[in-house]
């Protein structure tokens, strides 16, 4: 009868670091394949360059994981120097202005990138190197945006919350 | 004139207010991009296009390896070898600190890597000693500086896939400069130590120099096979990243024996979210620079520098103050993406070498890194220490002067830069 709640907690973790896993693991593939190729192009003379595209590409992915991360924990670069010096009112409203901005761009973002993916489906655009559709590449933008959007919109409670705090 | 203004004022406008440089420049490119009809769809495959580049895949991978290499305690054994060879020297511990953050300089690739990496090490075992908490952090913050120059260099990939310049000419062309800085420090590491009576403990006995010497053996193998890999023309820098990963991971797991699957997957999380955070800057600025450029403003910016003066020594000047301040407000990244489409045309006006121009930006903006309110450096070493930034930064002030110093030498001597590339073939 104890199952229920600790599947319960275990799941609430996989909620929250369900794109730490999954970067860490596209990271790893990302290292794996170029090690590989290295090996190959010096000891067997192989190139396996046609896998380069592949590695590229999760690291846009990994790009946008790791920033839903970076988001979560406020880590992205920005100057708080003249926000820090405001009342806590203004400061809490400047955690949502800013947060709001971020949100829409990637929302303009998520648009135009969908708009793209039915573009490359309709066109039957293929990749360069492995020639999968190109699609499944670009739909990791989407996709991982609408975290990215999350973990903003979790980052900023956060941060009102530790205002409120003090 | 006037759209210029307004794109760089939007920028910095959101930049004030808090808002995330990546996200500042991503917002004010998009508004020009609808507002001049230049078509806001390309912010999708220019987004992708600006990350996926093979170059600056040696980002995360030299991140990586920096990460490893810390975690499984190289930096801890560097530091225990240079102790026991310079301890005692008035200043002893600090001139480790320096030494430690310049070795280590050449296997991470970023300046609050390395800044966390010694600073971990030695804040601790400087304060043990009796330096003073707030000048211990402040020298770590700033001979971390030379991480930015010393090989491998996440800020040199980038300067090289904007200016297509060849980025193992860079790391090359970095090395002097990078020491030339390290060197600048000892002086007020030196007179402000022995007026304190600051000191290290004992020399080290051969034996123990000897262990010590073995134990950090294979971490100073690293930068051997980074350099010796790109020199010898065997890998370009990314395989050598790649490299550098492995060999890392290898001596964690064969040869120091403490590397985890809990540790290897933190610092595959840690490293990818130190990449993001940079690969952000890289994407929306991009975007940025490319808008810039299409309203053809970069060009009227770089006209208007040149109408102010046809000397170069002045321009020089002028612009080491303008990045010395850009570098106050801003990280290294943004600089390059927002300021290089301006100052291009002024690089080719006088005939200035890239390679050297971008050894002096790149030192103007790892002085950048110790220099309020924007000192991602001082804001590691502040974090460690427990210290305030307003105290850390007061004492960082000599080691900003020396490092100055070093950057008037560096730029006003352009040979000190070219001669290594040179000798490899590479400029």
């Amino acid at each position: 009868m104890f199952i229920a709640p600790i599947m319960f907690e275990k799941f609430k973790w996989f909620l929250i670091h369900f794109e730490e896993t999954l970067c860490a693991i596209l990271f790893a593939l990302m290292a794996i394949v170029t090690f590989t190729n290295v090996l190959t192009r010096y000891l067997f003379h192989y190139s396996l360059a046609f896998t380069e595209e592949l590695v590229v590409s999760f690291f846009v992915w990994v790009t946008l994981l790791g920033g839903a991360i970076a988001f979560r924990e406020r880590a992205h670069l920005g100057f708080s120097f003249i926000i820090q010096r405001l009342s806590l009112k203004s400061q809490k409203f400047f955690i949502w202005f800013s947060a709001s901005l971020s949100i829409f761009l990637f929302l303009i973002l998520i648009y135009f990138s969908i708009r793209q993916i039915m573009e490359e489906i309709v066109l039957a655009i293929t990749s360069s190197g492995i020639g999968i559709p190109q699609w499944w590449y670009t739909i990791g933008v989407p996709l991982w945006s609408i975290l990215v959007i999350l973990r903003l919109i979790q980052g900023a409670r956060i941060a009102q919350r530790q205002l409120e705090k003090l | 004139m006037e759209v210029s203004f307004f794109l760089f004022g939007l920028f910095f406008l959101l930049l004030f207010l808090g808002v995330p440089i990546a996200i500042s420049a991503g917002i004010s490119a998009i508004f020009f991009l609808w507002k001049f009809n230049l078509g806001i769809q390309i912010i999708s495959p220019n987004f992708f296009a600006n990350i996926a580049k093979f170059p600056l895949l040696a980002i995360p991978f030299f991140i990586l390896a920096g990460f490893i290499m810390d975690r499984v305690g190289l930096s801890r054994r560097l530091v225990n070898l240079l102790h026991l060879l310079i301890g005692p020297v008035p200043g002893g511990l600090g001139l480790v600190a320096v030494c430690g953050c310049v070795l280590f300089g050449a296997i991470s690739g970023t300046g609050p890597a390395d800044t966390a990496a010694i600073g971990a090490v030695m804040i601790p075992a400087m304060v043990k000693r009796g330096y003073d908490i707030a000048f211990s952090s402040a020298l770590v913050a700033s001979a971390a500086t030379t991480d930015v120059l010393i090989p491998p260099s996440v800020a040199f990939v980038v300067y090289g896939v904007i200016t297509e310049t060849s980025i193992s000419g860079l790391f090359a062309a970095g090395v002097i400069p990078g020491l030339i800085m390290g060197l600048a420090l000892i002086l007020p590491v030196y007179i402000i130590s022995k007026k304190n009576g600051w000191g290290g403990d004992r020399w080290g006995t051969k034996k123990e120099i000897w262990q010590a010497f073995k134990e950090a053996f294979w971490g100073l193998m690293a930068p051997i096979i980074i350099l010796g890999g790109i020199y010898g023309g065997i890998f370009t820098p990314t395989e050598a990243a790649v490299v550098a990963v492995f060999y890392g991971f290898l001596v964690g797991l064969l040869i120091y024996r403490n590397l985890s699957w809990q540790i290897l997957y933190e610092v595959l999380k840690d490293a990818a979210v130190s990449t993001s955070v940079v690969m952000m800057v890289v994407a929306f600025a991009g975007i940025f620079a490319w808008t810039g450029s299409t309203l053809g403003i970069m060009e009227k910016g770089a006209q208007a520098l040149l109408n102010l003066s046809q000397n170069p020594f002045f321009i020089l000047l002028f612009l080491n103050i303008i990045l010395l301040i850009a570098g106050m407000l801003m990280d290294a990244i943004s600089i390059y993406y927002i300021f290089l489409p301006i100052l291009l045309p002024v690089i080719k006006y006088f005939s200035w070498d890239p390679m050297w121009f971008g050894v002096m930006m790149t030192v103007n903006l790892a002085i950048g890194t110790v220099t309020p309110p924007v000192a991602l450096n001082l804001y590691v070493a502040a974090n460690l220490a427990n210290i305030s930034m307003e105290r850390i930064s007061r004492a960082a002030i000599p080691f900003v002067l020396a490092l100055i110093s070093a950057l008037l030498i560096i730029t006003y001597f352009p040979s000190l830069s070219l001669w290594l590339p040179r000798l490899f073939g590479l400029y």
